[in-house]
């Protein structure tokens, strides 16, 4: 994190820096160029055209320090060219070797130009052609007839009159101004990185200190101790929602985790104990085969293969359950949704636990539609009787012996209510979990705590609605069925 | 030696009880938690083997009734579960084995046999008595190289009378450890037995092993001279 802020901060300071430069070199140059013009113009506007034909400059006569000037320097020059490109005047300061470049140029149009001299003085160069004009004298002033007769014949715009000027001036205090400035700009950036760096560096390890001891006890969360959780005490206000929300996820997969162990947990219970017994049976029966002469002997042969079958049997129901409870969660049966009254179903359904609901003396309600027979639901008929089989199943088998379980139809709605014995409402959440039984020593070998995930995950298939209730002391399940289009919602 | 095994599992109780009887042990049943507890405090059991998911009671807190009420007999938990933290738990709760389902039958019975050892002070699977030699794993007396023929029973009093050599053992002890519950009894039935097993090893030629004590019991002991040999040569060569 510091590198990065180092980098861009370093990035937007060279370009801002190089930003500033270009506009401070270009505001100077500006000056410095109109500077150069003003004196350009100034010396114009000095030249003239004296009485007997030379050209003078008015100004090489203003005192020193005046506006103008004197171009006598080291690094100011001036030269001027008569049409023909004859000096006409030059500064004497100019050594005699060196001619300013010459550079003719349309009325009133100025070229700048650098120029090095040979002694290697660099200088910047303004260069102009224009018209001389001829000195209008006062009338005071005593003029001779030929200066008179000089100016009535004077032809400003005569060839002859076109003059060419070259002023220059040395840019040594601007370029030594912009390495001033560059350097300037170099040192500060420097030390700004320098001091930002230090101050981030502090900054970045203050503000990040509460997310170093965040990580430190995220790095101490086990999949073993998934009861730690992130301390909401001092976490930086702008962390907390962070915190919370991480927190939440370490409730959800400790939740998750507990429910994949109990299910571990659950299933290796419900098949290690017949196969325990299978093998018990097997083994005990090697050790004692008896001798069959007896019927109702345990020792008999047949009834230790009978057992044996009984306890295969229910090994093989514990699978298929399985199988079918894994394929309806993995939306891999195939579901065939029609239109159909679930009457007929509800009864096919209650005739074939007839036997179950007789051995324990119970009685079965039904309460038909209301509104008749023709209510539709949207189902596949047998996943819709095999929601119905195992909620009915269920009641007959939890309800104590001699009581009524009530069964109803209300529109799409299915119905099925029992007697609760031991069942709280603590209980209803864990219903739709494989394997959950209420009693946990599991004893019950005729049912394994799968009825109702498999109602549940039929449900899904048929995109149902399953939902349990306990009131006044009875075990409520109701599934809405859809009704709508069997084409449409195939296509779901 | 004289077992209960609690479980809830019809199939397993009578089945695995049946073998243990094959085994030579005397096996009451109990088919949950609280029966199982009523049990182990109205008899002495030389081991107890407990499933722990049982309704009523669950194995540990049967466990926790039988220590606190000073129960020592030998327990073996029985169960499904495999974590290492339940294991841990019946161990620390006092068990004294620990076995997952399902489990082999005849390492049910090795196990139980070594707790009986154990609670005997007894670090052999065979017990030697001078010249006999009383083979508890297949349940087998010995003398001279030769088997001396006895019916479990009598088999079953001279093991018990041999696990506890050199003590006094009463009647009453004899009938807990070796008769179950169903099993009713004349007066004289185990002064019979013993009066049969002394036969049968007098007619191997077994010097007299077994001693009444008058109004207290028998007492099973080395021979006077096999122990004075024994005091003078214990290399025993």
């Amino acid at each position: 994190m510091l590198r990065s802020v180092t980098i861009v901060l370093i990035i937007v300071y060279g370009l801002g820096s190089l930003g500033v430069y270009l506009l401070v070199k270009r505001f100077l140059n500006h000056q410095f160029e109109d500077r150069l013009l003003h004196e350009l113009l100034e010396a114009v506007e000095e030249a003239e055209v004296e009485p007997d034909g030379t050209v003078s400059f008015d100004f090489l006569e203003l005192p020193e320090g005046a506006i103008a000037p004197a171009f006598e320097d080291v690094t100011e020059f001036v030269q001027l060219w008569n049409h023909q490109g004859e000096t006409l005047h030059r500064s004497v300061s100019l050594p005699e070797s060196i001619d300013l470049p010459r550079m003719p140029t349309a009325d009133g149009k100025i070229k700048f130009h650098k120029l090095a001299l040979p002694d290697g003085r660099r200088l910047r160069a303004a260069s102009t052609s224009f018209q001389v004009a001829v000195e209008i004298l006062d009338e005071e002033d005593l003029v001779t007839a030929e200066e008179q007769a000089f100016i009535a014949a004077f032809d400003p715009d005569a060839p002859e009159n076109r003059a060419h000027l070259t002023v220059t001036e040395s840019d040594a205090a601007l370029r030594k101004t912009l390495t001033v400035l560059a350097l300037a700009q170099l040192f500060v950036g420097l030390l700004i990185t320098l001091v930002t760096t230090l101050v981030m560096s502090r900054l970045v390890a203050r503000t990040c200190r509460p997310i170093d001891n965040l990580a430190a006890v995220t790095a101490a969360i086990r999949p073993s101790e998934l009861g730690v959780r992130l301390p909401t005490d001092n976490a930086p206000e702008e962390l907390l929602p962070l915190v919370s929300r991480f927190n939440e996820l370490l409730d959800q997969v400790e939740r998750a985790l507990h429910r994949e162990r109990r299910f571990a947990t659950d299933i290796s219970h419900e098949l290690r104990n017949p196969v325990a017994e299978l093998r018990s049976v097997a083994e005990v029966a090697m050790i004692d085969p008896g001798d069959g002469a007896d019927d109702d002997d345990a020792e008999n042969p047949q009834v230790i293969y009978a057992e044996m079958a009984t306890i295969s049997k229910r090994l093989g129901s514990i699978i298929d359950v399985l199988t079918d409870l894994h394929r309806a969660q993995a939306k891999a049966f195939s579901v065939d949704l029609q239109k159909c009254t679930p009457e007929p179903i509800f009864i096919q359904s209650i005739e074939s636990l007839k036997k179950a609901s007789v051995a324990r003396e119970i009685t079965i309600d039904f309460s038909p539609p209301s509104g008749g027979a023709d209510e539709f639901v949207t189902t596949d008929p047998n996943l819709l009787r095999s929601i119905i089989d195992n909620l009915l199943g269920n009641a007959i088998a939890h309800s104590p012996v001699g009581s009524t379980v009530e069964c109803s139809i209300d529109k799409n709605r299915i119905v099925v209510r029992n007697p609760a014995v031991s069942l709280e409402a603590a209980d209803l959440e864990h219903l739709s979990e494989p394997f959950w039984r209420k009693d946990a020593a599991r004893s019950d070998q005729s049912h394994f705590g799968l009825g109702l995930s498999l109602v549940d995950a039929y449900a899904n298939l048929l995109g149902a609605e399953v939902s349990f209730d306990i009131r006044d002391g009875k075990f409520k399940v109701s599934v809405v069925l859809p009704t709508g289009d069997p084409d449409e919602a195939k296509n779901l | 030696m004289r077992l209960l095994y609690v479980e809830d599992s019809k199939t397993l109780r009578e089945t695995v009880a049946r073998g243990l009887r094959k085994a030579g042990f005397t096996v009451d049943v109990a088919a949950d938690g609280s029966e199982g507890l009523d049990a182990a405090m109205a008899s002495v059991y030389d081991v107890v083997i407990l499933d722990v998911m049982m309704p009523e009671m669950d194995g540990f807190e049967v466990l926790q009734e039988m220590r606190k009420a000073d129960i020592d007999s030998e327990v073996l938990m029985l169960t499904a579960r495999i974590a290492i933290e339940d294991r841990v738990a019946g161990l620390e709760s006092g068990a004294n084995d620990y076995l997952v389902k399902p489990f082999a039958f005849d390492e049910l019975l090795a196990r139980v046999r070594a707790l009986v050892r154990r609670r005997y002070n007894n670090q052999s699977s065979s017990i030697e008595i001078g010249p006999l030699t009383i083979d508890v794993g297949a349940r087998m007396a010995t003398f001279a190289d030769r088997e001396v023929a006895l019916r479990p029973r009598e088999f079953d009093i001279l093991e018990y009378l041999a696990l506890r050599k050199g003590e006094t053992v009463s009647r009453i002890d004899i009938h807990d450890h070796i008769y179950d519950h169903a099993a009713e009894l004349k007066s004289n039935a185990i002064d019979a037995a013993v009066c049969v097993l002394r036969k049968k090893l007098a007619d191997a030629g077994v010097p007299e092993l077994i001693a009444t004590v008058p109004r207290r019991g028998y007492r099973l002991a080395e021979p006077v001279s096999t122990a004075k040999s024994a005091a003078t040569n214990p290399s025993g060569s």
